[in-house]
């Protein structure tokens, strides 16, 4: 019995030391993009799409394991894998098309911040220089681990949107039936909307990121099991965060039949429904999720860009030794933030730039990752099982016919 | 950033024609081959190149038939004339080729290991990506390796923007190639890090010859920009000490986990190799499991010692100190100091003094180095020494410590305890050290 205590008590200090990167980079998938579609998702369907939390988790889940996997055992990130196995060419406009999508959702995380902060009379003018100055001295002058702990602790704060689930009083018996009977409309806007929960919920730079923290953190192969353990455990958070969104505002919004064009709406909605805390949590989760989004998200960026191109790179270099990675990071930034600030900045035709890279984009790292964690030569034993190729491809094959149908429907102007 | 070289190459347009004598490996790959009939053979792939040598030559070329073909042919050097021509034409018979080619045991893939790949730049002293490799053909038709290409133009020549920025910027009176500049770096200073296929012995000999030519701290730093399994290949092919005082340099992160990844002789090896300060710093960081395995593997005399020096409070004068002290009795003479230290192990230099004792080993007084060369050399020690220097206890703080530095200027200072006894020094370098940690705990956000 002792013994098995030991070995149970073992088991729990190594996966502590392990979790981190799985847990950080699910959590931070609810950013202000994410939360925004849950929230219409909740307010238009009511409970009709909270069916699609068990696909998602499960997407989520073989998709982030493998970047985990590949980090694990080949000891690289993925944009100097990809760089490794398929050439200057193919990882210069993947990187080109990270770029563009990741301003377009940089943007997003400070429009989220601004509107979350301006329930509470904030005006964006104030917030938003505010939060980017803020989250730019953050990275660059805290330590990579004091950062990466705050951030752990950010995630802490999704619990904010539980309590707002909860508070919103839903009829349970109701909520567990949808969520394990799928319901399907063939018209557009439906479709469009189960696209674009699952498109928000996995992007392009969760890969990257999370394969250069399980990278920088040093997991060995000895350790896979935990690591997967930490993929599974983030996946999980996550889909719970938007269960308990689409909760929310399907208790109320959706039966009270208002209207909502954002997460900010749904906040200021929320209060004469499930009472004034129920809005002022809702509000506060999402300016947390867009304040860790917004520091991580440039800093990512920057990184995998650097890494692809060779070029030095990392938050313990100085300015002049990785000029190209502060450079890319401010820039991601103060474009970022000032595309907000600026009037006139026609912020919608950048989003949709954004859109159309992502749909680029996503398919080919989906393609690019399967090969890899295929191949013998560099994963070794560790190559994808049979089942879990069966899963991935159907996976993948989804999510690729998804988000090109999500890019055709933006270049068509209907989404 | 420092300058590697400048293009010796010739532009695009003109490295077509056989007679130029540079060219770059992406010009080369994927060319068609062709039979000395004309007949299609393949496209090229990758080229073996003699690692050994000081600008590895070309050794074999690599054809795969079609795009799919499971099978690669290969071709041994001289097979083409004409490099680097449109179509290379081979100068040998097809039925002279390879099937199932052989590797060559000093053969280095330029395109599987090098091309895209990080290598150590020794010249520079980092990691860099090769964008490109530069190579020449000489008059006897032998093609060598003779730069990795490190710099911009490099990827903008590979993405094939060169000529259509040419086009548009010639307009203008400029060129692509005149917005940065071209940065070539010398094979002579390349540590290539994927060479997994080269034969053990060879791949050491290339890489122990060029890193020893480098300083621990930048190999440490170095080391920073490394994959798990680039940084033990990075230790090995260096020597016991280099790689103890590399060992000594790096992060406690990456001494984690390095020490975790090597096997425990090699990791007591190391650890006993360097002082047994440093060993207790590199020690007191890992988590205890390790350190218990570690220490237990050190040889009982250095365990002996770490484990003393491990068990001073942190921040404390006893954790920082180094016990192993060159020590003189008070009747030693000055030329026989001097003998000592000239004959002696570069150790008893580097403590800037010499420190006096009786046969029980209480602190007795010391001497500078200054006033040893200074002092007439038929004396006796306890003459010269002053007789009452500054030391402290081992449980003092690390703070007051470096305040007496300051205060009066030392560059070592002896440690004893509350009988008198001499247990060590702490010398200047060692204060600095604590100091930048400090900095650097303080420096974070928490």
């Amino acid at each position: 019995m002792r013994q098995w205590l030991e070995g149970r008590w073992r088991r729990l200090v190594v996966l502590g030391a392990i979790v981190g990167p799985g847990i950080i980079t699910a959590n931070l998938d609810n950013d202000a993009g994410g939360i925004t579609t849950y929230s219409l998702a909740g307010a238009i369907y009511g409970y009709r799409l909270l069916w699609t939390v068990i696909p998602v988790a499960l997407a989520l889940f073989v998709v982030q394991e493998m970047s985990s996997r590949l980090g694990v055992v080949t000891g690289k990130g993925l944009a100097d894998l990809m760089r490794e196995q398929f050439g200057v060419k193919a990882i210069f406009y993947l990187m080109v098309a990270l770029l563009l999508t990741n301003w377009g959702n940089t943007m997003a995380e400070f429009a989220g911040l601004a509107a979350a902060l301006e329930i509470i009379h904030v005006p964006r003018l104030v917030s938003v220089p505010i939060g980017a100055v803020f989250v730019w001295w953050l990275v660059t002058w805290g330590t990579y681990r004091a950062v990466e702990k705050a951030f752990l602790m950010a995630s802490a704060f999704y619990v904010a949107y539980v309590i707002s689930g909860i508070m919103a009083k839903p009829d349970w018996g109701n909520v567990l039936v949808s969520t394990v009977t799928p319901s399907f409309d063939m018209n557009l806007p439906f479709v469009v909307m189960v696209v674009g929960i699952v498109g928000t919920t996995i992007a392009p730079w969760m890969q990257f990121y999370q394969q250069a923290a399980v990278v920088e953190k040093g997991i060995s192969t000895r350790n896979l099991r935990e690591a997967r353990l930490d993929v599974a455990i983030g996946s999980l958070m996550a889909v719970l965060v938007v269960w308990f969104i689409l909760i929310a505002c399907g208790a109320t919004l959706h039966k009270a039949g208002i209207p909502i064009r954002n997460a900010a709406d749904a906040a200021h909605a929320l209060a004469p429904l499930a009472g004034r805390y129920a809005a002022l949590l809702f509000g506060f989760g999402l300016f947390n999720a867009s304040l860790f989004a917004a520091a991580i998200l440039p800093l990512s960026t920057a990184y995998s860009v650097c890494e692809g191109m060779g070029w030095e790179r990392g938050i313990d270099k100085k300015l002049q030794e990785a000029p190209w990675f502060y450079g890319i990071y401010t820039a991601l930034i103060a474009l970022g933030a000032g595309a907000i600030l600026v009037p006139g900045v026609p912020l919608l035709k950048v989003l949709y730039l954004s859109q159309v890279a992502n749909g680029i984009l996503l398919p080919a790292v989906l393609l690019f990752m399967l090969i890899l964690a295929n191949r013998r030569d560099i994963m070794g034993e560790h190559v994808n099982s049979k089942t879990f190729n069966v899963v991935a491809w159907v996976l993948v094959g989804s999510l690729i016919v998804m988000t090109l149908f999500l890019t055709v429907a933006t270049l068509l102007g209907r989404a | 950033m420092p300058r590697v070289g400048v293009a010796t190459g010739v532009p695009m347009a003109e490295v077509a024609r056989p007679r130029d004598e540079f060219f770059y490996l992406s010009q080369l790959l994927s060319r068609r081959v062709v039979s000395q009939d004309g007949e299609r053979v393949g496209r090229l792939i990758d080229l073996g190149c003699a690692a050994n040598e000081a600008f590895p030559r070309v050794l074999t070329y690599y054809v795969r038939p079609g795009l799919l073909a499971p099978v690669t042919l290969a071709v041994p050097a001289p097979a083409f004339t004409d490099v680097p021509s449109e179509t290379l034409r081979l100068a040998v018979p097809t039925d002279g080729l390879q099937t199932s080619p052989r590797r060559l045991p000093e053969e280095i893939l330029l395109r599987k290991e090098i091309l895209d790949k990080q290598i150590v730049d020794t010249d520079g002293a980092r990691v860099v990506r090769v964008n490109d490799v530069h190579m020449l053909r000489t008059r006897g038709s032998e093609v060598r390796v003779v730069h990795v290409d490190i710099g911009f133009p490099g990827i903008v020549r590979r993405l094939g923007w060169e000529r259509p920025l040419d086009r548009i910027l010639r307009p203008v009176g400029l060129r692509a190639r005149g917005f940065a500049e071209e940065r070539l770096l010398s094979w002579r200073y390349v540590v290539p890090l994927r060479s997994g296929s080269l034969s053990q012995d060879l791949r050491l000999n290339v890489a122990q010859h060029q890193l020893a030519q480098l300083h621990p701290a930048e190999l440490a730093e170095i080391m920073e920009e490394l994959d798990r399994f680039e940084r033990p290949a990075i230790l090995d092919a260096l020597d016991v000490p280099k790689a103890a005082q590399t060992l000594a340099e790096l992060s406690p992160e990456l001494q984690r986990l390095l020490l975790e990844a090597l096997d425990v002789r090699r990791a007591s090896v190391l650890l006993s190799t360097m002082a047994p300060d440093e060993a207790a710093d590199v020690l007191e960081e890992l988590p205890e499991r390790l350190r218990k395995r570690l220490v237990s593997a050190l040889p009982a005399a250095d365990a002996a010692t770490v484990t003393d020096l491990l068990s001073h409070e942190p921040d404390s004068a006893g954790s920082v100190m180094n016990p192993e002290v060159f020590t003189v009795a008070p009747g030693t003479t000055v030329t026989q100091v001097w003998e000592q230290l000239r004959t002696g192990p570069d150790e008893f230099v580097r403590g800037y003094s010499v420190v006096v004792v009786d046969e029980q080993r209480r602190l007795r007084g010391v001497v500078s180095l200054a006033d040893l060369i200074r002092a007439d050399g038929s004396r006796p020690a306890e003459q010269v020494m002053d007789t009452d220097p500054v030391s402290v206890r081992p449980g003092d703080p690390m703070g007051d410590v470096a305040e007496l530095f300051d205060r009066f200027n030392l560059l070592s200072l002896p440690i004893v305890d509350p009988d008198g006894l001499l247990r060590g020094v702490i010398t200047v370098d060692d204060v600095v050290s604590w100091l930048r940690e400090g900095e650097g705990r303080e420096g974070g956000l928490t």
